[in-house]
């Protein structure tokens, strides 16, 4: 579905970024929807797709510093949220920061750490501050989790809990480019070196700025409040479905709205908003029956709201 | 390559649909009026214009009047002399007009049933080998196009391969194939329905064991009651003592059968005789063996075609009575009719008689008036202890005679027979009259009930210039005046239902319906129009009548609707996009409805519209009066 942008300084973002990242337009633009909302990405994807160039392209083109952790299963928290280690000059422990402490973080294969790492992790994406020896350190802002997982693998793995998936903002694909673009990439090679070249669009204060003002500025009307609340009322009441979205998902439907209507150009939400974007913020916070775990999710969101009727 | 080619399902059923129409068209195109045909090719012409080129459909609510138009019109034109043409012509007209609209399910399977009237109606002009042709068409594309129309009515957008067609044809021909044996089936019953078919099926036993025209003596020795119906009489209850249903008369005596001698009757009633209060009675008669036609003793008037009214009063119908028939007779209930001259010679004939009997005869009237002579000879078989009984008749040669001098039992057609033999020997006219007594009333329905085992007869005897009515049977048999049992009570409400078949289906009165007709269509051509004159004192009338509609339609939009002005404006709006052909699902936002329009200058305007719509609704602002005003511009210009 063609995601139309009508903010300008997305807009040029994109523009900045398309000739790196050829035939990856909807994946970066749901990128950039997560990170605008300030919301965290789970990208699940066969490996060798160009998640890792879509999130350091991401970086370079928002000015952003990058990190990036790969999980194995003797990753241990303290790898990713750094350790003290003593200094002899000044006889006391020093604070190494580990990876977390960038503003995009790109966790490779996360459902290969273990669940004690895991969990460190999701504390750092929902509290933004991770505690390290009885100390609180802030966690820079802005701050983007991308994670990856491979669907396929299973052996070895330790599979996201569900109240775990639910603290990702959206969970998308980014799926096999197109024919074309793919020739083109054989036929240019590797561009990997040529993503350092990209220089910032805008700056991290800008971001954080407009972050700021789609949460304020974007207008969610009585309508609209009601429209959501029935899409949960009837993810809840679905047969298929054993637990439908949490409030916390709902808040995230919100979110993701109103950053698709700044990218508009709007300040109100408009129903196509949600609909547009429910494919990838509801599915992964669903939990089916135990008999039907077969079905697609995606599509029983589509089928969902086909029963919702849109508010006029 | 072929067999691959997919093709739109709507293409397929409308072209069937033609078929079927253009069929019953050709059916009666010899039939109807040059201008109907015109009409119909004209028709068929634009519907094919507009359902394969333009598709701009015709408003349903046209449709809709013209529909009604034309039916008003076919019954105008309805002219009894041939009421078939101008219902055929108005079905044809109505078929083309229903091509002109966008059909939808119900719309196609109207077509088929006009097509089959049509059709039906063609059989009224000519039954030839050419409707066998037409019949076979249809019969076979509308079982086809049924089932096509499931599919069309479960998505429309339905496409078929050539395959598959095939095979889909296949499957619904066997469908009318099926039917054939069934068909056959009825053939057999169907050309005989001349006869109510459930009398075909299962015709009742001849009623013949109480009533007969032919009273014998002595060749039986017991008589079982039969309780099956033979009339019902609808009427309002009289006394008991009145009930005689008057059958036949009976005249000449063989010695041991009385029969109706096949005379003329030449009795000259006189006028005054037959003045009386009238009894009206509706007899729903079942059928029996015989022709005779009841009614209260003494029946006046019938009204039945082909009854045939004698002067002795017996009423005879044309033919047996095969079925149930349906007939009113009128009866004065007088024992004594005054009839100014009789054939005394018929009504005196005796055969050859004992000499016991004659003596007897001669014993009771030597040297007494013809009135106390008959009083003598009634008071005879009370006073010397006459019994009634329908066990152990005498059976033999001398049946009379043993039943005066012997047993002194027996049935009525014993006590009947002897009085009039009696009243004879001594040369006074009497005769026999066969018929039933009594009955029971259902107050319900108010009718009587007669039952077989209520057959009579009585004796009729002339005397002053009066045939008046004699019965020397003990009357203790009399059904009726006997109580009746609760299981008879039970059969007798339970009757009712029988009746009210009976009036419904047999008292059917076609004549009556068309009356009502005629009074309905005259009616209608009675309607005049008003002139200006009159139409000047009606303008209060009108402007009241246009009050009343627009507070309806005010009360109907505030109590009924209760829609919000947003609502309102969707509505509008989506009944304009309707009108080009797009429908928002009721789950499709406004933008992504926007983008199904393919037309792009149209899209930009209903975009515009949209847009502004959204700006107002999703950032919860009351609509002002200009955005109202807005509203309905960028509106207009959809």
């Amino acid at each position: 579905m063609a995601i139309e942008i009508k903010n300008q300084t997305v807009s040029r973002i994109i523009t900045s970024l398309a000739p790196y990242l050829q035939g990856k337009e909807n994946a970066l633009k749901l990128s950039l929807l997560a990170y605008f909302s300030k919301g965290h990405l789970l990208i699940e994807d066969l490996p060798g797709l160009g998640k890792t160039r879509l999130a350091v392209a991401l970086a370079r083109a928002l000015g952003l510093s990058f990190g990036r952790v790969q999980c194995t299963n003797d990753l241990l928290p303290s790898d990713i949220t750094g350790l003290s280690v003593f200094n002899k000059s000044t006889n006391s422990f020093d604070f190494h920061k580990g990876p977390i402490f960038n503003n995009i973080i790109l966790v490779d294969e996360i459902n290969r750490a273990t669940p004690k790492t895991q969990s460190a992790l999701l504390e750092a994406m929902a509290e933004e501050q991770v505690t390290i020896e009885g100390k609180t350190y802030r966690l820079p802002e802005p701050f983007f989790l991308i994670a990856t997982q491979n669907p396929l693998e299973h052996f070895g793995t330790f599979p996201l809990p569900d109240n775990q998936l639910d603290r990702f903002l959206m969970r998308i694909s980014i799926g096999y480019p197109p024919r074309d673009f793919e020739k083109d990439i054989i036929r240019g090679g590797s561009k990997r070196d040529t993503i350092n070249l990209i220089s910032p669009v805008i700056e991290v204060d800008d971001s954080l700025k407009m972050q700021k003002e789609i949460r304020q500025t974007v207008i969610i009307s009585e309508k609209m409040l009601d429209y959501i609340i029935e899409i949960l009322q009837a993810t809840r009441n679905n047969k298929y479905i054993k637990v439908g979205l949490s409030t916390r998902g709902a808040l995230a439907l919100s979110y993701v709205a109103k950053t698709s209507a700044y990218f508009q150009d709007r300040d109100y939400i408009i129903p196509e908003d949600i609909i547009e974007y429910l494919p990838y913020t509801a599915p992964h916070r669903l939990i089916l029956h135990e008999q039907y775990k077969g079905i697609d999710q995606r599509e029983l969101i589509q089928s969902i709201l086909q029963e919702v009727k849109i508010p006029l | 390559m072929k067999a691959n080619k997919e093709i739109s399902i709507e293409l397929i059923l409308k072209g069937i649909s033609y078929i079927i129409a253009v069929t019953a068209f050709m059916s009666v195109f010899m039939h109807i009026g040059i201008v109907y045909k015109l009409i119909g090719v004209f028709l068929l012409g634009l519907s094919l214009s507009i359902d394969f080129k333009t598709r701009i459909y015709v408003q349903r609510t046209i449709i809709n009047l013209t529909t009604v138009f034309i039916l008003f019109a076919t019954f105008y034109r309805i002219d009894l002399n041939d009421p078939a043409t101008p219902v055929i012509e108005g079905l044809t007209v109505l078929l083309f007009v229903k091509f002109l609209e966008e059909k939808a399910f119900r719309d196609y399977m109207q077509i088929y049933t006009i097509s089959l009237f049509i059709l039906s109606g063609s059989a009224l002009y000519n039954i030839d080998m050419s409707f066998l042709a037409f019949f076979l068409t249809q019969f076979f594309l509308t079982g086809i196009a049924i089932v096509i129309l499931t599919f069309y009515s479960e998505n429309k957008e339905t496409r078929l391969t050539i395959n598959a067609i095939t095979k889909t044809i296949t499957t619904a021909l066997l469908i009318p194939l099926i039917s054939i044996p069934m068909l056959i089936g009825l053939f057999f019953i169907l050309p005989r329905t001349t006869l109510p078919l459930f009398t075909f099926l299962n015709r009742p036993e001849k009623g013949i064991t109480g009533f007969t025209d032919n009273i014998r003596l002595g060749d039986v020795s017991g008589i079982q009651e039969d309780a099956s119906v033979i009339f019902r009489a609808n009427m309002p209850r009289v006394d008991d003592n009145s009930l005689y249903w008057r059958g036949v008369v009976l005249d000449y005596f063989d010695g041991i059968s009385w029969t109706r001698s096949n005379r003329d009757v030449t009795d000259v009633l006189s006028q005054r005789g037959l003045k009386g209060e009238v009894i009206q009675q509706g007899i729903f008669l079942e059928p029996y063996d015989n022709r005779y036609l009841f009614g209260l003793d003494r029946p006046v008037g019938i009204n039945m075609r082909g009854a045939r009214f004698q002067y002795d009063l017996t009423v005879m119908a044309d033919d047996v009575i095969k079925k149930r028939t349906y007939y009113v007779v009128n009866s004065i209930k007088q024992q004594a009719v005054e009839t100014i001259r009789i054939d005394t010679e018929v009504y005196t004939q005796l055969p050859e008689i004992s000499d016991k009997v004659k003596n007897l005869s001669r014993s009771l009237t030597e040297g007494k008036d013809a009135l106390s002579a008959v009083n003598s000879i009634v008071s005879f078989f009370s006073e010397k202890n006459f019994k009634y009984s329908l066990q152990n008749l005498p059976i033999t040669q001398n049946p009379l005679e043993d039943f005066l001098f012997e047993y002194r039992f027996g049935n009525c057609e014993y006590f009947a027979s002897a009085t009039a033999v009696l009243l004879r020997a001594s040369g006074i006219p009497a005769r026999l009259v066969v018929g039933y007594r009594g009955g029971y009333y259902n107050p319900i329905a108010g009718y009587y009930v007669v039952t077989q085992q209520s057959a009579h007869v009585w004796t009729e005897v002339y005397i002053n210039r009066h045939w008046v009515r004699i019965d020397t049977t003990p009357g203790s048999f009399i059904v009726g005046q006997r109580d009746a049992s609760f299981q008879q009570k039970i059969r007798i409400y339970l009757d009712t239902i029988n009746y009210y078949w009976n009036q419904m289906i047999i008292g059917y009165d076609f004549e009556k319906q068309m009356r009502g007709f005629r009074t309905f269509q005259s009616t209608i051509r009675g309607l005049k129009f008003p002139s200006f004159q009159d139409l000047k004192s009606f303008i209060p009338y009108i402007l009241f009548f246009i009050g009343i509609l627009i507070t309806i339609k005010v009360i109907i939009n505030v109590v009924m609707q209760r829609k919000t002005f947003e609502q309102r404006l969707i509505q509008d709006f989506e009944k304009r996009l309707k009108k080009k052909g797009y429908i928002r699902k009721k789950h499709q936002g406004l933008r992504d409805f926007v983008e199904t329009i393919r037309d792009d200058e149209y899209k930009q305007k209903v975009f515009l519209f949209v847009k502004e719509v959204e700006e107002v609704f999703y950032k919860d602002i009351k609509p002002s009066r200009q955005h109202k005003k807005r509203f309905k511009e960028l509106l207009r210009a959809l």
